[in-house]
């Protein structure tokens, strides 16, 4: 013990430059973070606080209003039914993308013919230009004769209103959701399989342990890191989806597919309340950063333990 | 690896927030602004555009000025042009929907105009005063549309029915017309100002007004405009159709009324006389079968705040050429479906365009949809429609979605 902190005496003036030099490597990050990410948050945090309207756009003029905006915004009718939205919407796209992600990672794990190819064709829905997608799913779900409608009337059901009925319209979009999701799942996760060192396998083989036992003992395990960054990754990249929404029903019929961030849109540029459209967005906000923390928590006390 | 992990993470959830609802868009494309090009923001598409290019390069003539016009989403054009404004690149003049000069002018990105010795009592009054805000004129009408209800003739006289005038008759018709693999009435659905302005005619006909959304009028007119979809007698693919869709529908014999936009009305005759259908063309109905009040739609050629003097001079020479030399504007408006605001014009332009006689008649009583609102115009679009495709799917009562309207529309004004 004792010569180590004789070892770090003696080299802190070598230390301290050291350090000096590494905070000017940090510098030019920092002023990019700073302007590109941090100058747009400070300012939608702003402008939460103020009255900016039109008028201001123009004349950049503004007043302090304290909480008005958010107050305004959380005692609207419609933001309940957003939120309600947006946490179903994430969670059950969550769930089932990695669900199916995971199924179709252990079906790839072992190579058989085609099936570099069968996997290069399920990335293909996270490449397309989510516009393009979307437009073709409104074919698809279009009313009363899409594709899918005309397909259920081979075996004699009824259409279904799948984007114009309050029943069915949010689960449209998740279903789309989950399809472009699913690539993105099955990617990670089966770079996460190929890192699992096969001896780990083999031991377990001679130790006669079964399919589950070794999915449960081995795989799980070794894939935690690469699940806890995909559902990080995949909450956050959820949780503000717009285009999707924004393409197929704008939030309707109603409100039934109304998520916060396809609502703090049609609050700023529709209905021209900048303000409350701020304050949609800082619960989005709020909302990811509570899950990074929680990530980051978490990814400490691992390294430390 | 896990440092670099979460630092992905720190700025994915950064860049959400940059676009979660930020107001600080990004400025449109540069213009030069030397003495040079005079910019027309507008919305116009395919056709339209060499068609008003024709126009302004006249009016480059007669100015000295060279028009230019910079093309843009009609969705995006009221924050594009605020937006440019502010950056200080601001358009000439602006070619956008009537009810958006309210806004427009005070957001201060309008200036007012001079007419000359043009007559006011040579325009409709609605529409004149739609180139106005409190009291001051910032730009002038081309020509206006509105929305008409047709109708398939043949199906109307087998069912001994006459062409509707009352809620009454509307509703009674529909429900008769209505069979397997036909429905009764049409009207688009769609969110946003598509739904909203289907709609005001009855708000107004029951008595109501924009400015309060949540009163017994408003929630009976709304009642009876969902209730084609809540019983039944509308599709219920029509509340992601546009009149466009729907004409088609009408000209297959699927739909035997609908409420539509005149754009599409010369395309609705020819398809239906392909298919050798008969198209009877009425009025809006209104609650006691009175003549209508509807509100106008069209396009005001209105001045931006960025031109002053001799620049001013020439956006408001070329204004009000564009709203009153007679055979120009016959031919804008027969590709617009457009009446001219211009009364002088009219006539020839009926005889260009014969089924607009029904929009000329309802124009006579139409009312503009800033009228009671103002600047506030916009929320209240949003409001209404997003009330009535609840009430028609069922999702709230109409005394609950129409208070709710009333609330979320008043927020913040």
């Amino acid at each position: 013990m004792s010569h180590v902190i004789e070892n770090s005496v003696r080299r802190r003036p070598h230390g301290m430059r050291a350090s000096a030099a590494r905070v000017l490597f940090i510098l030019p990050v920092l002023a990019f973070l700073l302007l590109v990410f941090g100058y747009p948050i400070a300012f939608n945090i702003w402008l939460t606080f103020q009255s900016y309207d039109l008028k201001s756009m123009i004349t950049g003029v503004s007043e302090f209003v304290g909480f008005a905006n958010i107050v305004s915004a959380v005692t609207d009718p419609n933001f309940g039914t957003a939120l309600l939205n947006t946490l179903f919407f994430t969670l059950a796209s969550l769930f089932v993308q990695f669900i199916i992600g995971l199924a179709l990672a252990l079906f790839f794990y072992n190579n058989f013919p085609l099936s570099r190819t069968i996997r290069a064709m399920l990335v293909l829905p996270w490449l397309v230009p989510s516009i393009v997608a979307t437009t073709a799913w409104r074919f698809i779900f279009k009313d009363p004769s899409g594709f899918l409608n005309q397909l259920l009337g081979v075996f004699g059901v009824a259409p279904v209103h799948w984007l114009t009925s309050n029943d069915t319209a949010l689960v449209s979009i998740i279903i789309i959701n989950i399809w472009i999701g699913i690539a993105f799942n099955l990617v990670l996760l089966h770079s996460g399989l190929q890192s699992i060192p096969t001896e780990q396998y083999e031991a377990a083989a001679i130790d006669c342990a079964g399919y589950w036992k070794r999915f449960w003992y081995i795989t799980m395990p070794a894939l935690r890191p690469v699940i806890a960054v995909l559902l990080v990754l995949g909450f956050v990249y959820t949780l503000k989806q717009f285009d999707l929404v924004w393409t197929l029903t704008k939030g309707g019929p109603g409100n039934s597919s109304q998520l916060l961030s396809t609502w703090s849109y049609s609050l700023s540029f529709q209905s021209n309340k900048f303000g409350q459209g701020a304050a949609v967005a800082d619960v989005l906000f709020l909302l990811s950063g509570l899950i990074i923390i929680g990530y980051t928590y978490v990814q400490r006390k691992h390294a430390n333990a | 690896m896990n440092k670099l992990a979460v630092a992905a993470v720190m700025a994915a959830a950064l860049a959400v927030t940059a676009c979660g609802g930020n107001a600080s868009g990004p400025a449109g494309p540069q213009e030069p602004k030397d003495k040079g090009p005079l910019v027309v923001l507008t919305y116009a598409q395919g056709d339209q555009l060499p068609m008003y290019q024709e126009f302004f390069d006249k009016c480059s003539a007669d100015t000295g000025y060279k028009f230019e016009q910079l093309q843009v989403d009609s969705e995006n054009i009221f924050n594009k042009a605020i937006q440019l404004t502010a950056s200080g690149d601001g358009p000439a003049a602006i070619l956008a929907d009537n009810q958006m000069v309210a806004g427009l002018a005070n957001a201060g990105v309008l200036s007012p105009i001079s007419i000359g010795d043009l007559d006011p009592n040579d325009f409709v009054e609605g529409p004149f005063k739609s180139g106005q805000f409190e009291g001051r004129q910032y730009g002038l009408p081309v020509g206006n549309n509105g929305e008409v209800v047709v109708y398939n003739k043949g199906l109307l006289d087998e069912a001994g029915l006459e062409a509707p005038k009352s809620w009454a008759d509307l509703t009674e018709a529909a429900k008769k017309l209505t069979t397997d693999g036909r429905y009764g009435f049409a009207q688009t659905f769609v969110a946003g100002e598509t739904l909203s302005w289907n709609f005001w005619a009855q708000l107004w006909s029951a008595g109501g007004s924009i400015a309060d959304l949540g009163s017994p009028e408003a929630v009976e007119a709304a009642t009876f405009w969902a209730s084609f979809l809540k019983d039944g007698y509308a599709p219920q693919a029509q509340l992601q159709w546009q009149s466009t869709d729907i004409i088609g529908e009408v000209a297959a014999g699927r739909v035997a009324m609908a409420q539509v936009g005149t754009w599409t009305l010369s395309n609705l005759l020819e398809q239906a006389k392909a298919n050798g259908i008969e198209i009877g063309m009425t009025t809006q109905v209104s609650k006691d079968g009175s003549a209508p009040i509807v509100p106008f739609g069209g396009e005001v050629l209105s001045a931006g705040s960025s031109v002053s003097g001799d620049e001013l001079q020439a956006v408001s020479e070329c204004i009000v050429s564009w709203s009153t030399d007679v055979e120009g504007l016959v031919k804008r408006t027969k590709l617009l479906g457009y009446l001219p605001s211009y009364i002088p014009a009219q006539e020839a332009a009926l005889r260009e365009s014969p089924f607009l006689t029904v929009l000329s008649e309802q124009l006579k009583t139409s009312r503009g949809r800033t009228e009671e609102v103002g600047a506030d115009y916009q929320s209240r679009t949003l409001a209404i429609s997003t009330a009535l495709q609840k009430i028609a799917t069922g999702d709230a009562t109409a005394q609950d979605a129409m208070t709710e309207a009333q609330a979320s529309a008043a927020k913040g004004e």
